[in-house]
């Protein structure tokens, strides 16, 4: 969204020249950009495709681009393997992703806004600190966590990985959305004390809807963050609580790499991201507080 | 509607002091204008008496009841900030509803009379058709108006109007103006409302109050305030061409005596020089209107054009005399340009003094009587 804004941005001033028509420099450009996304996007279109290709098409060399689609890597990768498929899979995804962003956002705005409005003792001190549980690489993290959750006979549930990943995008949550919330005129709040509301209802009523996009964004990161982790859920889970990577880890050991299946269950575990992503990034709605103070 | 009364208001903002031992009665039911250069302290002032900001020293009393253990919800006031401040993220109508839907406010509201009330309020403040709008979608005066109508929806004790109609078109200006008097004088609703308007303080002000860097300089009525100045700071502040205040050596000359203007000597009639030798002597500070001055080939100062404006006109000129600025109206004109050298005449009859330190006004031992 933003890096659409600044590209019209940024060719406005070139209205002067016809529309339509590009100079050289634009050309070199959109080439420019042109092989770089193609670049980034390229593995994502081996999966999709690959996971719609029959054994023989996946095999081609060179690589079929035109073949007919067919389903039964999804169907094998959805009902065959393991008797179970990849869906208690998808499903422990999905309870363990949704679980840690809630509590990550909902828990991360709070802090956020008690740091960034009341006088608090040390508390620039205190963000560096919550910033600063990141700066370790999360493998250092993994013992002591392993530990800590066998101790409390966490092992292999949903709430180990929960309560981890919370913990893991907390910090980022804190950080972004005290940006947000920094950028609320004073008065606004003010406005809401004197009309008769307390600080709670006016961090509901008032702060939270006009940090709407911070919200969003930091949803979208944690989320993402938490269903592709894969070092500490395989640490975390063997089966019952297992997550899409997990599962993905496992597959090549254990039924000798068939890229068609494989390819089925590396898409089902893009797509639902994706279009969460997608259907969030429709809401950012930017600019919120523009115009509300003069 | 309450009484007011804030007594040796103190508040420093770090080591910036902008209040000291600041005193002012504010009567029920009153409108009271606050008039003073930018960064005096207005809106601060108001912020302490909506209990927005409570770190101060002093005491403020609504009705004679300290306030300062109270939130400012629980104070009841209603207030109209300087940068409006509406909630973005509600309609128009939305940011009306608002004070209505407070918790504070259970049940005084029923949903037919939020909604009666809303319409009542768009009304008055012609904003009916906006109602449905995003507060982004506004012009600064259509935002100004929801502000003041957020603050006057639910009927508070107290009114604070951080200058609450200067974005406003001229037109608009006067309309809301008037709309506000017609207001207070239905709900009688205690009214404090900054403006930097001395036009608009002067018609609207029961009580008008001048504030310079912290300090009250004067609190009384509009008309008192203009004609009888309590110090030097607001005989020069007040008119569209202000009047001219120099400090000014006492100097004598055939036995009478007077002040020092450019190297010539400007009588000052006997009640005028009875209140300064009482206060000493030495220098004075005048303040003269702008009728005092003529422009003269013959008079006895010469000064500079600093500064020449055409007003309603009448030709306003600026002229430097003794290093000090000095205020002339005249109502032919004649074509001058800055640096020109003009003579004029001194009739220093109408002439208010004040202490040259102080600023205070020095009265005539018996003004009365005289
Ligand atoms: N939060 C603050 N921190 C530090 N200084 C402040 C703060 N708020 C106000 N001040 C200072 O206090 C003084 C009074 O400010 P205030 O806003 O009350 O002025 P004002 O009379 O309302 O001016 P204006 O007419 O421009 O609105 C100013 O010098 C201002 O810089
Ligand atoms: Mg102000």
């Amino acid at each position: 969204m933003a890096s659409m804004d600044t590209s019209t941005a940024r060719l406005a001033p070139k209205a002067a020249r016809a529309p339509g028509s590009l100079g050289t420099g634009d050309i070199l450009r959109y080439a420019l950009a042109s092989i770089f996304v193609g670049f980034c996007l390229f593995p994502l279109y081996m999966v999709l495709s690959t996971s719609l290709k029959a054994e023989a098409d996946i095999f081609a060399f060179p690589p079929a681009w035109s073949f007919r689609p067919i389903w039964d890597n999804f169907n094998d990768a959805l009902f065959v393997f393991g008797g179970t498929g990849v869906m208690p899979f998808l499903l422990n995804s999905v309870i363990v992703t949704a679980a840690s962003t809630a509590a990550a956002v909902g828990l991360g705005a709070m802090v956020a806004y008690g740091l960034t409005r009341f006088r608090i003792r040390g508390g620039s001190h205190l963000f560096f600190f919550i910033l600063s549980t990141r700066f370790a690489p999360p493998v250092a993290f993994v013992v002591p966590l392993y530990l800590m959750v066998r101790q409390t006979g966490l092992m292999d549930t949903h709430l180990a990985l929960i309560l981890i990943y919370t913990s893991m995008n907390l910090s980022l949550v804190v950080w972004i959305i005290r940006g947000f919330f920094e950028a609320i005129p004073v008065e606004i709040e003010e406005a809401a004390e004197i009309d008769g509301y307390s600080r709670l209802q006016i961090f509901f009523k008032v702060a939270l809807p006009l940090v709407k996009p911070g919200l969003i964004t930091t949803a979208i990161l944690s989320a993402i963050m938490s269903w592709n982790e894969f070092l500490i859920a395989t640490v975390m889970t063997q089966n019952k609580a297992a997550t899409l990577p997990v599962y993905l880890g496992g597959f090549s050991g254990s039924m000798g790499l068939e890229w068609g299946p494989y390819m089925a269950v590396g898409a089902i575990a893009v797509l639902p991201i994706m279009i969460f992503t997608l259907v969030l990034q429709k809401h950012l709605v930017r600019g919120l507080t523009f115009g509300a103070v003069r | 509607m309450a009484r007011i009364s804030v007594e040796g208001l103190s508040k420093s903002f770090g080591a910036y002091r902008v209040f000291e031992d600041l005193d002012l009665a504010i009567p029920k039911g009153s409108y009271v204008c606050l008039l003073g250069p930018s960064g005096c302290g207005k809106s601060t002032l108001m912020r302490m008496i909506a209990g927005l900001d409570t770190e101060h020293g002093g005491h403020i009393r609504f009705d004679g009841k300290p306030v300062e253990h109270l939130t400012a919800a629980q104070r009841d006031v209603g207030m109209a900030f300087q940068n409006y401040a509406l909630y973005p993220h509600l309609t128009v109508e939305g940011n009306l509803r608002f004070p209505m839907k407070a918790p504070l406010q259970k049940g005084r509201w029923s949903a037919a009379q939020m909604t009666e009330r809303v319409g009542e309020v768009a009304d008055l403040l012609q904003i009916r058709p906006l109602l449905g709008r995003a507060i982004n979608q506004l012009s600064g005066g259509q935002q100004q108006r929801v502000s003041l109508g957020r603050a006057l929806v639910r009927h508070p004790k107290v009114l604070l109007l951080d200058e609450p109609v200067t974005h406003l078109d001229a037109r608009l200006r006067y309309a809301m103006r008037s709309e506000l008097k017609r207001i207070h004088k239905v709900m009688g609703t205690t009214t404090v409302h900054v403006t930097h308007d001395q036009g608009e303080a002067l018609a609207m002000a029961d009580l008008l109050v001048i504030m310079r860097g912290g300090r009250i300089e004067q609190a009384a009525p509009a008309m008192e305030v203009y004609s009888d100045p309590a110090t030097a700071f607001v005989a020069g502040f007040l008119g569209a061409v202000p009047r001219t205040v120099l400090t000014l050596p006492l100097s004598e000359r055939d036995g009478t005596a007077g002040l020092r203007l450019g190297g010539q000597h400007v009588p000052l009639p006997p009640a005028l020089v009875a209140a300064a030798r009482q206060a000493g002597g030495g220098t004075v500070t005048i303040a003269l209107p702008a009728s005092a001055f003529a422009v003269d080939p013959d008079g006895p100062v010469e000064g500079t054009v600093a500064a020449h404006e055409m007003i309603e006109g009448a030709q306003r000129l600026v002229l430097q005399a003794d290093g000090q600025r000095v205020n002339i109206q005249r109502s032919e004109t004649a074509p001058v340009a800055n640096g020109d050298r003009l003579r004029f005449r001194v009739d220093a009859s109408e002439g208010l003094l004040f202490d040259a330190a102080t600023g205070d006004r020095l009265r005539p031992p018996l003004r009365r009587a005289a």
